[in-house]
This record gives C-alpha cells, sequence and structure tokens, in this order.
C-alpha cells in the first residue's frame, strides 16, 4: 500500500511537471511503469526464479500477497508520521543490501519490515556461500543492528535467517 | 562532644517525612464504566485473531467484555489512467481499505485497567492501531456536591 500511495502522490506531481516543461526540453523525471510494476516478464528457457510472493500479480494484493513493509501511518486516523516511515523503510532497505552484498537473495527485495511499537523488526532471508563463517556475520549483524538503531532512533532488530542457497526459496521459475 | 549510640540516630526520622507519610492518605482507585477498544488494520483476518485473543485474556482475567462490533471498512480510492494518452475508458484502480472492529470491557477499576491496556497494548500486531477510549466515573465536584 506504501507503494500505490507514493505512485499516486508522484503521478499528480508527474503531470504537474510535465506540463509547464517546454517542448524542446528533455523530461528527466523517473518513469512510474504502474502498468508493470510487481510483475515480472517470463524467459524463454525458464530460468527466472520468482518466490511465492513475487510470483503473485497485484491484483492480488490483500488476498493472495502480502505487504513486504507494515506498519499503522496507512489506517485511518493514523496518519501522523507517513514520510518519516517511508523513508526509514528505504533507509534500512538500502543499508541491509549494501552492508550484506554477497549475502542478499534476489537483489535484496525479500526484506520484510514490520513495526510494533517503537521497535522496527527487520525480516528475510539471506545465502551463505560454502564458507561460513560465523564469527564475521554475528559481527555483521550487531553492527547493523547498532547502526541502524542508532541512525533511526528506534530500536531496531534484525531477525534474518539464513538459507544455503536463494534456488531453496523459489516457488517457480518463469 | 554529644556522643549518641548510632542505633538511636538512625532510629530517629526527620520531621518532615513523619508528617507527609501520616496526611498523605492512599488515593481512591479509579472507577471506569467502560474501556472500549478500537482496531483499525488492513487485513481483516489479523484483526479478528487480535480480537479473540482480547476476549480470551479477559475471559481468562474473570473481566466482563462484549461482543466484538465489525464496522464498515473506510475505503480511499484513486484511480490513475492506465495508457500514457488518451483512453480515459481504461483506468487502474488502486484503494486501500482500513478494516475496524470495536470491542469494550466494563465495569473495572483504575488498576486493572492500567495492567489489562498495557498488556492488551503491547501484544498488538503490526500494521493495526488501537485507539482506547474511556469511560469514567467520578465524583461531583465540590461545588455541586455541597449544594
Amino acid at each position: 500500500m506504501n507503494i500505490t500511495t507514493a505512485l499516486a502522490n508522484t503521478s499528480s506531481r508527474l503531470y504537474a511537471c510535465t506540463s509547464q516543461i517546454s517542448q524542446r526540453s528533455i523530461t528527466t523525471t523517473i518513469p512510474l511503469c504502474k502498468n508493470r510494476a510487481g510483475k515480472h516478464r517470463a524467459t524463454i528457457d525458464r530460468t527466472r526464479l520468482l518466490t511465492y510472493e513475487m510470483s503473485q500479480k497485484p491484483h492480488h494484493i490483500g488476498v493472495r500477497k502480502a505487504w513486504l513493509s507494515w506498519h499503522s501511518q496507512n489506517l485511518e486516523e493514523f496518519r501522523q508520521s507517513q514520510p518519516i516511515v517511508l523513508a526509514q523503510d528505504e533507509v534500512i532497505r538500502r543499508f541491509i543490501r549494501g552492508f550484506f552484498p554477497q549475502n542478499i537473495t534476489i537483489n535484496g527485495t525479500e526484506l520484510v519490515i514490520k513495526r510494533r511499537g517503537n521497535v522496527v523488526y527487520v525480516t528475510g532471508f539471506l545465502q551463505h556461500s560454502k564458507r561460513l563463517d560465523i564469527r564475521r556475520i554475528y559481527w555483521m549483524f550487531g553492527f547493523a543492528e547498532e547502526f541502524l538503531s542508532l541512525l533511526l532512533k528506534q530500536p531496531v532488530k534484525l531477525e534474518l535467517q539464513f538459507v544455503t542457497n536463494e534456488t531453496v526459496l523459489a516457488y517457480n521459475y518463469i | 562532644m554529644l556522643r549518641i549510640p548510632r542505633s538511636l540516630l538512625q532510629i530517629r526520622p526527620l520531621a518532615t517525612q513523619l508528617t507527609q507519610s501520616t496526611s498523605a492518605q492512599p488515593k481512591p482507585d479509579k472507577l471506569f464504566k467502560k474501556i472500549e477498544f478500537e482496531v483499525r488494520g488492513h487485513d481483516k483476518a489479523v484483526l479478528k485473531s487480535y480480537m479473540t485473543f482480547v476476549q480470551s485474556a479477559c475471559g481468562h482475567l474473570d473481566i466482563n467484555y462484549t461482543e466484538v462490533e465489525n464496522l464498515p471498512y473506510v475505503r480511499w480510492v484513486e484511480w490513475l489512467l492506465r495508457s500514457k494518452f488518451v483512453h480515459k475508458k481504461y483506468k487502474l484502480h488502486y484503494e486501500t481499505r482500513t478494516y475496524i472492529k470495536k470491542c469494550s470491557v466494563y465495569y473495572i477499576t483504575g488498576s486493572t485497567a492500567s495492567t489489562l491496556v498495557e498488556y492488551l497494548q503491547r501484544q498488538v500486531p503490526e500494521g493495526v492501531g488501537m485507539k482506547v477510549t474511556y469511560n469514567e466515573i467520578c465524583a461531583f465536584p465540590e461545588t455541586m456536591s455541597n449544594k
């Protein structure tokens, strides 16, 4: 629902921007791709790996597909800090994607961010290569938790689960 | 130099502390006629399971509770044109639904209320917001009670 609200807001601004720009200039706004968001194109030899969440089309949201970030800021009468939460989510996802570069699965999109009270829980799967250095992973976990807690000024808990390879998460191949 | 044994010195309390302890009477506990919990979320199943948890907790603690009331959902709708240019007939429909459920607990004291509400609020699942409304019974103000 975050994505849909964000898309709605940016689309209205996009129409406003394009009307003011002269015919000879180049538009540099990011394309919305609302028609293609959340959908994956099939490959000829069926090599594209999809998890269960990825394989469901967007019109199944709320029925077969759940959200990747859970917070109460999209509810009626609870919308106090929508932009803060959106920004925090983005920061968390980018940080995890950059901090565990070899360990993320499927380009780091498989992270679920939950908020219970003031605490932010980051859940998801990470893959480890054959050489599993447990001390290093523990250190990185602790550092990530500390760093994010200090950055967002909220307690952040990582509940990332390790998996041997991302092929374990596959639901089907397209 | 007076030599007062330490035991005597420690026993004797300060004058100010004495007066405070005798004059301060325990405040009477607040009385609540009804405490209403309104739960809002995007997922009906999550709200239903949370309400069953609330009812079972109240049942185990022997607190009177009402049935769960389902209110109609609040819908936020926005449509966008599917095509870049023309084709007003074809749109993409985006909507957000906020499901609402209500439950209330009646005739409880302030201490029970504070513990119960704190316990229930700690168990609220993610993506769910809870609103608590109190109906408190209090005495008339002095100006009215004297007359």
